[in-house]
């Protein structure tokens, strides 16, 4: 099964990596969308289905946690899972994004097999099958 | 803060994103060693506290934004300024997030958007005595890390 990723970030160069992050990883991706923040991405959703959402927290015009109010408020893509890749650390303020409906956060700066453990985990995907599919494409991560 | 907890912080956090976001280790100068010779055109960017008057500012020799650039991104392709900039935009982004989480920072401390841009002159990279700051050597590629407070 294909997944369509969404990754939110006012940094192209952060979302490029993620990006590519994702396609090293041997994920089936169908399409990845793009959005510099979080008005950017509603306005993405309103015409596309993704099944992930990669966010940033600190982005000009809407960040990421309204954009998790949002979503959250919205019927159409309330249950779709959320991941905030931040530069936030404090437990504190990380327990409160848990509160507020993200699946889970990645921390800056990130290596490839964090977003991938992530993945998997929120996708509900597991080794074995990725290392099938690893096997098959001859994609060596 | 003290300037000394400020500067072994900022060491620690600076080592540790430059390693695992770009795979580069700097070395530290030391406050009484001589610094390189400093480049022609540089960057500079900076992170303020919300609400606050503490800036994380940092400077950078143009050729090091190039090098950071190339590892995150590849090196088979050319830059415009455009991708220099948000490259060293999101560099200030994650060692200021990194820091405040090094600090202990009460969680009501937020961080604004980074702003980033091209410095010509590049005398603000020079070390300023006593100034909580710290410079970093990539094998003769400068970087200035500097908390400063501004009246705002």
């Amino acid at each position: 099964m294909a997944f369509n990723v969404l990754i939110v970030d006012d940094s192209s160069t952060m979302r490029s990596v993620i990006r590519k992050t994702i396609e090293m990883s041997g994920f089936d991706v169908g399409q990845f969308f793009e959005a510099g923040n979080g008005r950017e991405a509603l306005s993405v959703l309103d015409k596309e289905w993704a099944d992930i959402i990669l966010t940033d927290l600190h982005m000009p015009e809407m960040d990421g946690r309204a954009l998790l109010k949002a979503l959250h408020a919205q019927a159409t893509v309330s249950t779709t899972p959320v991941v905030i890749v931040t530069t936030e650390g404090r437990e504190e303020r990380l327990d409160e994004l848990l509160g507020m409906g993200a699946r889970a956060c990645i921390k800056k700066p990130f290596r490839p097999e964090e977003i991938r453990n992530i993945l998997m985990d929120v996708l509900g995907m597991d080794e074995e099958a990725m290392q099938d599919k690893e096997a098959l494409e001859g994609c060596d991560f | 803060m003290k300037r000394e907890e400020i500067q072994r912080a900022v060491k620690e956090v600076v080592l540790h994103v430059f390693e695992n976001m770009y795979f580069m280790f700097p070395e530290v100068i030391a406050e009484d060693e001589p610094v390189p010779s400093f480049p022609e055109s540089c960057f500079k960017a900076g992170v303020a506290v919300k609400n606050g008057s503490e800036t994380l500012m940092l400077y950078s020799s143009e050729q090091l934004v190039v090098d950071m650039a190339k590892n995150l991104l590849g090196a088979d392709q050319p830059f415009a300024e455009t991708d220099l900039i948000d490259v060293f935009k999101e560099t200030a982004n994650v060692i200021a997030g990194n820091l405040m989480t090094r600090l202990g920072l009460d969680s009501s401390v937020a961080l604004d958007v980074p702003v980033a841009e091209r410095l010509q002159p590049c005398s603000e990279l020079r070390p300023v005595p006593g100034a909580r700051e710290v410079m970093f050597d990539f094998e003769g590629q400068l970087l200035k890390v500097a908390v400063v407070t501004s009246d705002r």
